[in-house]
């Protein structure tokens, strides 16, 4: 966009006073003042055509942003916009490099006043901290030339397409409670109640036909004259499909600490924890109908990586009713479910939703737990004055339509779990460890 | 650990910045000084609180002057300069710089060189509140050659054209002097009077500048843009500028009549009040006692004839304005 300045018209006020009084003027000495009022406006007009020029080779400058594809949560983003000017005009810009909102200036600045030399090239480099996790995409790089007296202006963006995903911590849980939580509760034996193959001792009986030899424990069979077996309880594999929602009342928040980063970390501690117990994983993202991306269900380090991989590419999409109906559907058609699985639903119950197809997975034998992020634990804090305010309002609203759904989920048999920043990985650990105490998949 | 705004002030940019932009604060604090002294001896006759009002109008421009300059607005200090010089050359005062007797032309060269130092400054200024406080991390590369004959491309063109255009003016008004004799009697005499004129010679300016202009805009912009702009680029400059007067539309319909609306009535009611100060209410509601009472007015016919002679004149003057600013601004 082509303009003048606040500077053009000052020298435009300037030259007019000038022409004013070389005219009105009297004496001889006041007649090169028109003359000079004359040459302002001249000036201004060659400045003008001079900046179209500019124009024309800023038109030919090959911009390129150079971000590292995906990085993991805290860590840094290094950013450098490279400008190649091929012609024989220097061009001194102002460069306004638009990061993704989530992301926090760390070093150096991406706005900058440049002068890019004729047949040469400038480079700007900044760094970036993230704040959330998921894809990050940058906006336009916006130049502003101007001419040499800086009369004139023109403003363009250069769409740069560029992003960087950012992938949650598996593993360590912010503030550090919830994975020393979980690994102290939970670590250990992976065994169920019932008895099977297995290594964990459960139980001694007596020696039934078609028991394996290996099992006889023979200083039980030397007190006891019958000969004796060792029992062990059954190691169970899980099949845990996580539905994990991504409309957008789960992204609101601050930058960071929404019900969707918590989530995303939630669900890449679990994908680790899964796969170091060998129990399979899948994930379905319920963004939107036509959105529902589906990980099939599968174990072992590759499918972490692919887990991972999903979630530094979250995109929020829009609320939508008929979300659950179709990731369900996706799931199963899609999901590699063999047998009884543990679906974890993730939605924050904030938007109204159709719950009925959670009925059909229950009606397949599948246990359904819906774990729902309680928007006040994550939102309240932080806020201050009109922004608690507007918060408050907002959240009210929600209660509403939360509290009918909280009462089809009762209906429809499936059971709901509120959690909070603190205990939301436990939480979902608890579920699948109880899964497991009752015969896994 | 520094404040960031003692960051902002003592930056290179901001340095260079000032440096560049002293002079015409000090201009403007000479002709402030002397504007005054100016108009002191000027309002001490009216007396009363007009004296104070117009007394006070120097000081203000020179406060909004430095404020301009500490703030980083070279455009502002461009307009206060360009008003002092205006009021200076308005209430008489042949006082050149620095108190010499020399006249305006010395006096507006130094304003001009001094706004020109001051605009070239302004890029340093925003550098310096753009990058204030944070670490800059850059890297340029070119070769130098280029880069000279970039620099001075960028300085010299406009000058050069400038200079040259003022050249071709002067010469050709100095013919048209000269060259005025060879018309025809009574033409060469009374072309030779208009000439002698400081309006006609404005006039032969003004329009030899203004045709050059045109010129220049129907002839070589055109010419560069063919062999600079690709047909994208046009399209998008377009839509682009489509788009600014589409969005200013929007927000003249919808914003911009209540703070001008206020500003009228504000202004209404501080006419009245003022108007009332000096000539007593009285007065002003006899004078309003037409408008407020819905009487119509009838005036005599020697004051209709002099409205419609204001009329006449108004229009004349419309058109002649018009004229000129679309032969010089296009």
């Amino acid at each position: 966009m082509f303009k003048r300045s606040p500077r053009g018209s000052a020298v435009l006020l300037l030259s007019a006073v000038f022409i004013t009084l070389g005219i009105v003027g009297s004496s001889q000495s006041e007649l090169p003042l028109l003359y000079l009022g004359v040459g302002l406006l001249i000036y201004y007009y060659v400045s003008k055509m001079v900046l179209e020029l500019k124009i024309s080779a800023v038109n030919r400058l090959q911009v390129a942003r150079d971000v590292p594809g995906r990085v993991d949560e805290e860590q840094k983003v290094d950013v450098a916009v490279s400008m190649i000017n091929s012609t024989f005009l220097r061009i001194g810009t102002e460069v306004f490099d638009s990061y993704p909102p989530f992301c926090r200036l760390s070093a150096g600045t991406n706005v900058d006043v440049l002068n890019i030399p004729a047949k040469g090239f400038s480079r700007v480099c900044y760094t970036l901290s993230t704040t959330s996790v998921g894809a990050q995409e940058f906006g336009p790089l916006r130049l502003l030339v101007r001419d040499i007296a800086g009369l004139f202006f023109y403003e363009r963006d250069i769409d740069i397409k560029s992003r960087v995903e950012v992938t949650p911590k598996g593993g360590a849980i912010p503030k550090g409670a919830l994975a020393s939580l979980a690994i102290s509760t939970y670590g250990g034996a992976v065994i169920s109640r019932r008895k099977g193959e297995g290594f964990d001792f459960a139980d001694i009986r007596k020696y039934q036909v078609g028991d394996p030899y290996k099992r006889i424990e023979w200083s039980s069979t030397a007190r006891s004259r019958h000969l004796m077996v060792r029992e062990t309880s059954l190691e169970t594999q899980l099949n845990v499909m996580v539905a994990l929602d991504v409309t957008e009342t789960m992204a609101y928040g601050e930058a960071g600490q929404t019900k969707l980063d918590y989530s995303a970390r939630a669900v890449a501690s679990l994908a680790r924890y899964l796969a170091a117990r060998g129990d399979s994983m899948g994930l379905t993202l319920m963004g939107g109908t036509d959105s529902s991306q589906v990980i099939p269900l599968a174990h072992g380090g590759t499918q972490v990586t692919r887990v991972l991989r999903t979630l530094s590419g979250l995109t929020f999409a829009p609320n939508d009713p008929g979300a659950i109906n179709s990731a369900v559907r996706r799931a199963i058609a899609f999901g590699n479910i063999k047998g009884r699985a543990l679906f974890l639903v993730i939605t924050d119950l904030d938007s109204d939703v159709d719950l009925t197809p959670l009925k059909q997975l229950l009606a397949m034998k599948h246990e359904v737990i819906l774990i729902s992020p309680y928007t006040p634990l994550f939102e309240a804090h932080g806020l201050k004055g009109l922004d608690r305010v507007l918060y408050a309002v907002n959240t009210a609203h929600q209660r509403l339509a939360r509290r009918k759904l909280l009462k089809d989920a009762s209906k429809i048999g499936v059971r709901v779990f509120d959690v909070g920043p603190k205990d939301f990985f436990p939480k979902i650990i608890a579920r699948v460890e109880d899964l497991r105490r009752m015969g896994g998949s | 650990m520094r404040a960031p705004f003692l960051g902002l002030y003592s930056s290179r940019q901001a340095r260079i910045y000032f440096a560049l932009s002293a002079p015409a604060l000090v201009l403007e604090v000479v002709f402030g000084t002397g504007l005054v002294l100016n108009l002191g001896a000027v309002v001490a006759s009216v007396g009363g609180d007009l004296a104070l009002a117009v007394g006070v109008v120097p000081w203000a421009v020179l406060i909004v002057a430095v404020l301009a300059f500490l703030r980083f607005r070279p455009s502002l200090l461009v307009a206060t300069l360009a008003f002092s010089f205006f009021l200076s050359a308005v209430t008489g005062s042949q006082t050149g710089p620095l108190g010499t007797q020399s006249g305006f032309g010395l006096s507006a060269g130094l304003v001009v060189v001094g706004v020109f130092c001051a605009l070239i400054g302004f890029s340093y200024a925003r550098g310096a509140s753009l990058g204030a406080g944070r670490e800059l991390i850059t890297e340029s590369q070119g070769p130098v050659g280029f880069q000279v004959f970039g620099v001075g491309l960028e300085f010299g063109i406009p000058l050069l054209v400038t200079l040259g255009v003022i050249a071709l003016v002067s010469a050709i008004v100095g013919a048209a002097n000269s060259e005025v004799n060879l018309l025809p009697q009574p033409l060469s005499t009374i072309s030779s009077l208009y000439l002698s004129t400081r309006m006609g010679l404005a006039s032969v300016v003004i329009l030899v500048a203004g045709l050059t202009i045109w010129t220049t805009r129907e002839f070589l912009e055109p010419a560069i843009l063919y062999y600079t702009l690709t047909y994208d680029e046009a399209i998008d400059q377009a839509l682009g500028e489509v788009e600014d007067v589409r969005k200013s539309i929007r927000s003249e319909g919808k914003v911009r009549w209540i703070p001008s609306l206020a500003v009228s009535e504000v202004a209404l009611v501080a006419i009245i009040v003022l108007a009332a100060h000096y000539m007593g209410w009285g007065t002003v509601l006899s004078g309003m006692n037409s408008v407020l009472t819905f009487h119509s007015i009838s005036p005599t016919p020697a004051e209709a004839n002099l409205v419609g002679r204001a009329d006449q004149l108004e229009a004349q003057i419309q058109y002649l304005l018009n004229t000129v600013f679309r032969m010089l601004w296009g």
